[in-house]
């Protein structure tokens, strides 16, 4: 573990927050200002939290892994529990399925941190970029004017050096 | 990674990323602590700068290695899915890793009731064992949200919990202050439980003045035939009963798929000795079990009841002694009117309710015991035997002589016609399968028919449960062990009726309430009565809750509510036109002004809606009518639910409820397995969700709070009791006494107030999830067994109360009552049970439309969990005949158009050889975004009204909560179906 990895890990504590349905506002607002995503979360909110929190049976764009990319959740929870596990993480005040992106974020950023090269690629392969191809495609399809948050989020998801 | 791999523009930026993690960053930077986390805590040792080291040495070297590491759950906690409108309840085992739920696995800690009958293990379905994938799933709510733009526009707002308490109660005032406070709507389910989460839902509701909508007959589950006939809808035992019956016949029910834990009896029985019918029109997943399947012409079950019981009579296998007993046979019906024989015909200033038999020793009629205004209330005749059969005539108050006839007389006249090839002709079934039928129902010992709640959903069901009813009764197989009717009984779990009313927590709340009910004249009453046995106990206290419901709650139903109000009036009044004597609305009419139906809210329609265990757009009939009629009317929608759905789209507020693994619950307690079923806290509740009994508290709370500011008046509630909104939280609160966070207090307390579930505590059941009930409890619901000696050992047999201890049934003749002599129904030509033919709802189209309970879903709970959709075909489909299909030029998987003259919508199509032709079939319940436009069957469905169920004002014939109220029929449903072509789409 180093500065640098510490440092590399960041972006994902603030994608975390962007993901999160439980971040406060505050905390959202300022990831989004850090990560530098283009117009303002008070403009961009309703149509934030209609497409990715909120449908029936599922909303537009789900932030639940498994129901994006259609795979069984049970397999997909443990996953990401295992990495919790691996990690020595633990759900803190609020609990959230461990395959919601707002919480693989962070696990995702302690693996970084770690320097866990296995983790950082795999979970990034299996989950988080074809997570972000579907979204994309869903969003463009779609004419969304959310389309650049699985963009950007993907170009920081390929700038990560797995063997860092 | 470095900034100069990251977009260029974004370098700054990343770099103020630092800036604004502030401490943490300035710290990361200098590598002395870790990330900045918000979701989780890291252990100690977990490799941070500081801690143990080792930690960091060992790098995971593969994925697999992952999977390979030890990996154990931290505790395993016993739930079960306390608010699923489930008709079974069973144990699990939840292996929870780190406040998740990792797994599920069925208990399997229930013992058999008796020597010689199989036990209840391992009870779950595959719905139990994965709700997980539900509540973990991409519906599930997690933090409050607020509309934005119109209703059903998709645009939602996250909100604090605070804003959305504020603003919903705020709303709540002002309209309140406006319309009063009977136009808060809840309708009552189907999803609920018996603990702290439904309590608080209901206890507000019953607080604050709300209507009780009851959407029992609505969802066509009340068995109004069963009220008709016993002076209660729900009967039935614990399903190992099922195994001691000779005749089992499923009439109306599917329990392969609808009662998947409690199957194995039935197909046990078969090994005893028994031999098992099936009626259904479809070879369903249960026929194909059955020794005989008896595919029957839709909705033509009276008919072959009707052979049946002429049969029974015919073949010398009468149950004479118990009929004259325990029936209405033997009681007197004056041949001019077609009423029964009342004291008021006999005696200047007679009762109404007094009725009479034939007293052939000597030559005169003698009131019969156990009748509405008996003295006696027990059915045993002394000194002489009535004749349920002969004609005598009687002198009447004026002077004048009338003619008088046993209803067993009427009876059997009425069922001469109704020979085997009669019935055939009806019910397109074969004169001799009729017969085989019929003389082993006959010849049997123990005969037992099953009749689910999906019985109830055809205008004549009512006709058709009588007619089984009445094969059973002819039998004397009601009431005696091993043989009877399942339609679903409940034991009483009383303290959650008491948890809704009390005010204050402890002793003083009992006597509170028990005040609050009777007065100390009413108390003696009730003494004298029960001691001169006028009246059994469990008689005294089933008035007393009736008598509270009308005096306490504010009590109505949601087919009279969508019939006022849905915009629905003038085309049901079309659909019914012609099947009774007069218009719907003028039996509306009539109902209303004689207060035998309620008329609320008393201010036009509901201005505040309140969904808790419902998803009332999902299921309304006709929903196109109530989306642009009812729905815009209604100023503020909250929805409170684990999950988006349907009605959720079209709501103001989403309030995310924690799910069934994540609040202190106990399961309805069905009589099929005995034992009391509790649900664990077994996790946090997932996000910003909270159990109902905080929400409410809550919420509240913060009414209080304006209500005083405000100094609202003190509200009438719905014309029956005084209601101040200055209190409302000291009275859910029980005056502060049970916090927010008290829910497994108050689940303890609905424990303590039931004789049901005597000793048992929340401690306890943490550790085994279940336990047996101890008795059927109090008795005071319109659901309850009439067994006072089951103690929690044996076979649990219902309705003994009855047939051994001669106690009269709460009917208007003590007995069960097949001859139903309100002027109604004489008009109507229903006063016995008869074959009326299905109408056909919606136009003259020729497939009726028809529907079963889903193995893989209730209701739209777990509709849309992809684990069980890929059981199926993944969306909604309709099953056709495949030849029928073929015909039709629609192809499996195909597009079919559906049509009627509400409209059109479209539905796969899928090829079923066990679907007969003229019968379009589909398993329920989807919602409507799993269709395309969004148009249900729904959207076809008019729900048709049997006017007959709002009569009132003699004997048993009360509008009631789960009693007897008019409902909405679906499967008289006609359509046109026709491949589906883009153009014309």
């Amino acid at each position: 573990m180093s500065a640098d990895s510490t440092t590399a890990a960041l972006p994902f504590i603030a994608w975390s927050r962007i993901w999160s349905p439980v971040a406060p506002e505050p905390l959202r607002r300022e990831a989004w200002e850090a990560l530098a995503l283009p117009g303002s979360f008070e403009e961009l909110g309703p149509e934030f939290w209609s497409t990715f929190h909120v449908g029936n049976p599922a909303p537009k764009v789900p932030l639940l892994l498994h129901a994006a990319l259609r795979l069984e959740g049970a397999r997909a929870r443990e996953d990401w529990m295992r990495a919790m596990s691996y990690l020595e993480l633990h759900f803190d005040e609020f609990h959230l399925p461990p395959d919601q992106l707002g919480a693989a974020c962070e696990v995702y950023a302690c693996a970084i941190e770690s320097e866990e090269p296995v983790l950082i690629e795999e979970l990034r392969r299996r989950y988080l970029l074809p997570w972000c191809r579907l979204a994309r495609e869903r969003l463009t399809r779609e004419d969304s004017p959310l389309t650049f948050l699985p963009e950007q989020f993907e170009v920081d998801l390929l700038a990560v050096d797995a063997g860092a | 990674m470095s900034d100069s791999q990251t977009q260029p523009g974004r370098a700054a930026t990343r770099r103020q990323f630092l800036k604004i993690s502030g401490v943490a960053t300035a710290a990361a930077a200098a590598g002395v602590a870790g990330l900045p986390l918000f979701h989780f805590w890291r252990s100690a040792h977990a490799g941070l700068p500081g801690t143990d080291p080792s930690r960091t040495a060992a790098k995971l070297e593969n994925w697999e290695d992952l999977c390979r590491q030890r990996w154990t759950w931290d505790s395993v906690a016993k739930g079960s899915h306390g608010w699923a409108n489930c008709r079974s309840a069973c144990a699990w085992d939840l292996y929870v890793k780190d406040g998740i739920v990792v797994r599920e696995e069925q208990s399997a800690r229930y013992e058999a009731s008796e020597a010689g009958v199989p036990d209840f293990n391992p009870r779950g379905c595959q719905k139990g064992a994965c709700y997980t994938e539900l509540m973990y799933g991409p519906s599930r709510l997690t933090v409050p949200m607020k509309r934005v733009g119109e209703r059903g526009s998709g645009g939602w707002q996250r909100i604090s919990w605070e804003q959305a308490i504020e603003e919903i109660a705020e709303k709540m005032v002002d309209i309140a202050l406006k319309y009063g406070t009977d136009t808060i709507y809840q309708d009552l389910g189907p999803n609920f439980d018996l603990g702290a989460s439904t309590v608080g839902r209901f206890k507000f509701q019953m607080k604050a003045g709300g209507i009780f909508a009851d959407n029992w007959a609505e969802i066509g589950d009340l068995n109004i035939g069963a009220t008709l006939t016993l002076g209660f809808a729900h009967v039935g035992g614990s399903s190992d009963e099922w195994f001691l019956s000779d005749f089992p016949v499923v009439w109306m029910m599917n329990p392969t798929v609808t009662q998947i834990s409690d199957a194995h009896f039935l197909h046990e029985a078969r090994y005893n000795g028994a031999e098992l019918t099936v009626i259904d029109p479809q070879y369903s997943a249960t026929a194909i079990h059955a020794d005989n399947w008896l595919p029957i012409r839709t909705g033509t079950d009276a008919a072959l009841g009707l052979a049946t019981a002429r049969h029974i009579w015919e073949s010398g296998n009468l149950d004479l002694p118990y009929v004259r007993e325990q029936t209405d046979f033997p009681l007197l019906v004056r041949t001019d009117t077609g009423r029964f024989l009342r004291e008021a015909d006999l005696l200047e200033g007679g009762r109404d309710n007094l009725l009479y038999m034939w007293n052939p020793q000597a030559g005169r009629p003698e009131p019969a015991p156990g009748s509405e205004g008996a003295d006696d209330g027990k059915l045993i005749v002394e000194g002489f035997e009535p004749p349920i059969e002969g004609s005598f005539e009687v002198e009447l108050e004026d002077g004048s002589q009338v003619g008088v006839t046993p209803v067993g007389s009427i009876v059997k006249q009425h069922l001469e016609p109704w020979t085997f090839e009669a019935a055939g002709q009806v019910t397109g079934l074969a004169p001799g399968l009729i017969r085989k039928f019929a003389d082993g129902f006959a010849r049997s010992k123990r005969p037992m028919i099953f009749s689910s709640w999906g019985s109830n959903r055809f205008i004549h069901s009512d006709l058709m449960n009588r007619t089984k009813l009445l094969c059973l009764s002819m039998k004397g197989a009601l009431g005696r062990k091993g043989s009877g009717y399942h339609s679903t009984g409940f034991i009483d779990v009383a303290g959650f009726g008491s948890g809704l009313q009390r005010s204050r927590t402890g002793l003083p709340g009992r006597l509170q309430m028990i005040w609050g009910m009777l007065s100390p004249k009413e108390t003696f009453e009730a003494v004298v009565d029960f001691v001169k046995e006028r009246k059994s106990w469990e008689q005294i206290l089933a008035e007393q809750a009736d008598r509270g419901q009308e005096e306490f709650v504010c009590a109505t139903n949601v087919s009279t509510l969508d019939y006022h109000h849905q915009g629905i009036k003038e085309d049901l009044d079309k659909e019914v036109e012609g099947l009774f004597p007069r218009p719907l609305g003028a039996y509306d009419e009539e109902a209303t002004e004689k207060g035998w139906q309620p008329a609320l809210p008393r201010k036009g329609q509901p201005r505040i809606y309140l969904s808790g265990g419902a998803n009332l757009l999902r299921r309304s009939n006709h929903t196109a009518r109530m989306l642009d009629t009812m729905w815009p009317g209604i100023d503020l929608v909250v929805v409170i639910d684990q999950k988006q759905c349907f009605t959720g789209m079209h709501a103001d507020y989403l309030l995310p409820a924690a799910g069934w693994y994540e609040k202190s619950g106990i399961k309805y307690a069905l009589t099929y397995v005995p034992y009391l079923h509790y649900c664990d806290v077994a996790v946090k509740p997932i996000g910003e969700s909270k159990d109902e009994w905080e929400i409410y508290w809550l919420l509240t709370k913060q009414i209080e709070k304006i209500a005083r500011r405000r100094n609202t008046p003190v509200f009438d509630g719905c014309g029956k009791f005084e209601v101040d909104w200055k209190e409302l939280h000291q009275e859910y609160s029980c005056q502060g006494e049970w916090g927010p966070k008290d829910a497994e207090k108050v689940t303890q307390a609905v424990l303590d107030d039931s004789p049901s579930a005597l000793g048992m505590t929340v401690e306890g059941l943490k550790k085994t999830g279940i336990e047996k009930f101890r008795n059927t409890g109090l008795n005071i619901s319109p659901t309850f067994l009439y067994n006072p000696d089951w103690k929690g050992e044996g076979v649990l047999s219902p309705l003994t109360h009855f047939v051994e201890y001669k106690w009269r049934w709460p009917t208007l003749t003590g007995r069960q009552q097949f001859y139903i002599d309100h002027p109604w129904f004489l008009e109507a030509g229903e006063t016995l049970p008869t074959h009326k033919e299905s109408p056909r709802a919606g136009g003259d189209y020729p497939f009726q439309l028809v529907s079963c309970h889903c193995r893989w879903s209730i209701h739209t709970t777990w509709r849309d969990t992809a684990l069980l959709m890929r059981l199926g075909r993944g969306e909604p489909v309709l099953y056709l005949n495949t030849e029928e299909a073929m015909r039709l030029g629609l192809g499996d998987n195909t597009w079919g158009e559906l049509y009627n003259r509400l409209g059109q919508m479209r539905m796969r199509i899928k090829h079923a050889s066990m679907v007969q032709p003229g019968v379009a079939f589909y398993f329920h319940a989807w919602e409507p975004v799993q269709f395309p436009d969004h148009k249900s069957y729904k959207w076809l469905i008019p729900g048709l009204m049997k006017p007959l169920h709002m009569a009132g004002g003699e004997g048993h014939l009360r509008f009631g909560i789960n009693h007897f109220e008019p409902g909405s029929f679906v499967q008289d449903t006609r359509v046109g179906i026709r491949p589906w072509k883009e153009a014309s789409g």
